[in-house]
């Protein structure tokens, strides 16, 4: 029961602060909102749209005509413009206006519909990998689609029936079913990444910053004192506010995700709001950590900070675990950010059962471990005056 | 001149004394793009790992899994008895995607008429869902290609007339630049530019709050002290760039295309941008902790805004436009241009001007707000 009593002490205490301190409650409550908002804005269409190619054709006839109205039409692709210079081409290429080249050679309908076939030749920047891999099935699946269409009227022109010159065409027919994100959306597979990598940045400065100000503006004795000097209490009851105001955020995100961008929760939310939680107790607990062990809020804040920043890199969402060397697989470990990606992609996106997702769960839970090893040497600072204002 | 070198050395001497600052000055840019390109270093996605789900074991379904196997984007590591099974492969992670080749597929085939096969794909992972639907895809044109033109020839066509008929135009994709779309080649030339313009602003204000809370004068900003800043700074990002370059990016294999005369100069200018960025946002920092508590959180939105992983298509102009009050923005824009692209200086003309505006305008601010800072010191 005095547990409990001192851990409420603390709480207020720790409200109270946040109440009379301008930069805590900025950055507690105002920037995670706004960091939020500007990616639900960003990311709220999803759609990659009108990617700019530049095309040189230089069949100028019907046929050419058809085949570009086609890719044109295409929801991912804008002609930006025309023109029969390659150098112009390439230069624009260069420049970053445009993403791709594409050239239809001369005789283009002549071989077409003559007994040769032709070539059509497609170049694609590869620097940035989001645009080129649209641009590239969009264009593939359009020219696949046109080149049906020519083999089936050729085949009709020899009198074979519409739709037996169909399944001539394409014997083997592949049907495609997608689990998760069917309409292949960027905004739902971006948004949640960005989104809960900011609220880690946050929860781990905002952890750092409640035990840290104690030690460097040398308030630790006072603080301690107004609960009755319980080391773990006092910590809870700081703490608390932080992780209450992140569990809030990561709710608004789900909501953000699954209502305002209606993004569809194929899995258990429950265990997805159970994996929100531990991945915030988690980052406090790394943040509490590296508090101990340096005891100095500046330096504190500088690792802890670029710990969370990292953490988006190894989470294997934009460039995939397996792809990655051996020792980064490892290190993708450290961070509660890659436990927590798994649980997300199984619930919210693929609808795993939740026994899938217990094992992420536990690593995520294990993380708790850090502070409780380290609670001596976290009391031993508190109460050291050597340890207070470094700088 | 003598004055310039007593700038200089003061300079110097304030950013050694500070631990906080030199760690993200000086320390900070090397060390993030080392652990990034080891994340990013592996480049290109293949094997994939999926199943294979053969209802028909017939030749013609192992004609189909064969070319499967000898892919390169994936790798068929599982041959599940039913989708059951299958389905726990992909829930746990082991297969990234599943192939059912149904019971009737040989007997289609062989009547003439079209068979179906399914592909589970996974939208969860763009990377991994390309390279599966790609190479079955590709596997299943190539098959079916074959087949149609073994029935055309058996009903009399020339071979080439048939080819024609089958094909009637190939389809050739060149990637330039970045031939083998290696993903560190992609990511890791915007995350260093980024990461040039976050530490300066976060460390010079860090710098300058330190002084404020010790209760220092504010120091007036001259042409002299801004140009012992430039100095110093041209220094230290010059010397980690210059190793970077060219000791890390080839270590790693990434893209470098560029004359190295039109990257040094265009490095300079965005620097110096980006320096000024630094200085005016500087002076608004009172306490210690504050920069980083209020600025940390901006380096992933302006990571996003530089239009890497997600392109500047996929959002309003207006999104775009405020992007590039950030030197960042016109910094990674110009910078893959030119080292990754091989465009020239006058290519990227448009980043060079907006770097040079953006200086002209920082630096303007920062005098304002030094002078409004130093009015309001009347002691």
């Amino acid at each position: 029961m005095a547990f409990i009593y001192s851990v409420i002490c603390s709480f207020k205490y720790e409200v109270h602060e946040i109440c009379k301190n301008r930069l805590y409650r900025t950055s507690l409550l105002l920037l995670p909102f706004v960091t939020l908002l500007f990616f639900a804005t960003i990311f709220y269409s999803g759609s990659i749209e009108k990617l700019p190619i530049v095309v040189i054709d230089n069949d100028h006839s019907q046929t050419s005509r058809k085949l570009l109205g086609m890719i044109s039409a295409t929801r991912s692709i804008e002609i930006w413009g025309y023109t029969n210079s390659v150098a112009e081409a390439e230069a624009l290429l260069r420049r970053g206006d445009v993403y791709a080249i594409l050239l239809i050679p001369e005789e283009f309908e002549s071989s077409i519909y003559g007994s040769t076939s032709t070539h059509l030749e497609c170049y694609i920047s590869g620097t940035n990998l989001s645009a080129s891999g649209v641009i590239e099935s969009a264009l593939q699946n359009t020219v696949r689609t046109f080149a049906a269409g020519v083999s089936i009227s050729k085949l009709e022109t020899k009198g074979i029936r519409r739709h037996d010159a169909m399944r001539e065409v394409m014997p083997i027919n592949t049907l495609t079913h997608t689990i998760s994100n069917p309409y292949m959306n960027y905004g739902y597979y971006l948004a949640p990444i960005f989104m809960f990598m900011s609220l880690a940045i946050f929860t781990t400065l905002l952890t750092v910053y409640a035990v840290g100000r104690e030690l460097y503006y040398s308030s630790a004795r006072r603080w301690l004192a107004t609960c009755g000097g319980r080391g773990v209490a006092a910590t809870i009851g700081k703490l608390l506010p932080t992780t209450i105001v992140m569990i809030l955020y990561s709710q608004l995100i789900l909501f953000i995700l699954f209502v305002v961008m209606g993004m569809e929760c194929s899995g258990s939310y429950v265990t997805l709001t159970v994996g929100s939680i531990l991945f915030i107790v988690a980052y406090q607990s790394v943040a509490l950590f590296i508090v101990a062990l340096s005891s100095n809020m500046r330096l504190a804040l500088s690792l802890g900070g670029g710990y969370a920043v990292m953490a988006f890199t190894f989470s294997g969402i934009t460039f995939p675990t397996m792809a990655m060397f051996d020792i980064a697989r490892w290190l993708s470990v450290l961070f509660p950010l890659s436990w927590f990606s798994d649980i997300f992609v199984d619930q919210a996106m693929r609808g795993a059962p939740p026994q899938y997702s217990l094992l992420p769960l536990a690593y995520l839970a294990s993380f708790v471990v850090l502070p409780i090893a380290a609670s001596r040497r976290l009391r031993g600072i508190l109460l050291i005056p050597k340890c207070w204002h470094r700088d | 001149m003598y004055k310039l070198l007593e700038y200089i050395r003061s300079e110097f001497y304030a950013l050694f004394r500070d631990g906080g600052a030199l760690l993200l000055l000086v320390v900070a840019l090397p060390l993030y793009t080392i652990i990034y390109s080891t994340a990013y270093g592996g480049e290109v996605v293949h094997d994939v790992p999926i199943a294979v789900v053969d209802e028909d074991r017939t030749p013609s379904s192992r004609a189909l899994i064969g070319g499967l196997m000898s892919g390169p984007n994936t790798l068929l590591c599982y041959e599940p008895s039913n989708m059951a099974e299958a389905r726990e492969l992909f829930y746990s992670n082991k297969a990234f995607g599943i192939v059912y080749i149904p019971n009737d597929f040989e007997r289609h085939l062989l009547s003439g008429s079209q068979a179906n096969i399914g592909v589970i794909l996974d939208g969860s992972h763009l990377l991994l869902y390309r390279q599966v639907l790609e190479q079955v895809a590709t596997d299943a044109l190539t098959q079916g290609a074959g087949l149609e033109l073994m029935r055309l020839t058996e009903q009399g066509a020339a071979p080439q007339v048939a080819a024609a008929v089958v094909e009637p135009m190939q389809f050739d994709v060149h990637h330039l630049y970045n031939r083998a779309l290696g993903y560190g080649s992609f990511v890791m030339p915007s995350v260093m530019i980024v990461i040039v313009q976050q530490t300066l602003v976060i460390g010079l204000s860090m710098m300058a709050a330190r002084r404020r809370q010790q209760g220092l004068r504010i120091e007036p900003i001259t042409p002299l002290s801004i140009l012992s800043k430039i100095l110093v700074y041209i220094f230290i990002y010059g010397a980690n760039l210059t190793i970077l370059l060219t000791l890390l990016w080839p270590a790693f294999g990434f893209v470098f295309n560029a004359k190295i005369g039109d990257v040094a100069l265009f490095l300079l200018l965005y620097v110096v941008a980006s320096l000024s960025f630094a200085i005016a946002l500087s002076q608004l920092f009172k306490r210690r902790e504050a920069p980083l508590l209020l600025l940390l959180w901006s380096s992933v939105p302006i990571l996003l805004l530089a239009g890497v992983s997600y392109p500047r298509e996929a959002y309003a102009e207006w999104i775009y436009l405020v992007g590039r009050i950030f030197p960042s923005s016109s910094g990674v824009d110009g910078f893959i241009a030119l080292a990754s692209r091989g465009a020239t200086l006058s290519e990227v003309a448009t980043e060079l001007a907006t770097l040079a505006i953006l200086t002209v305008i920082y630096l303007a601010l920062a005098l304002i707000i030094n002078k409004s800072l130093l009015a309001r010191q009347k002691f």
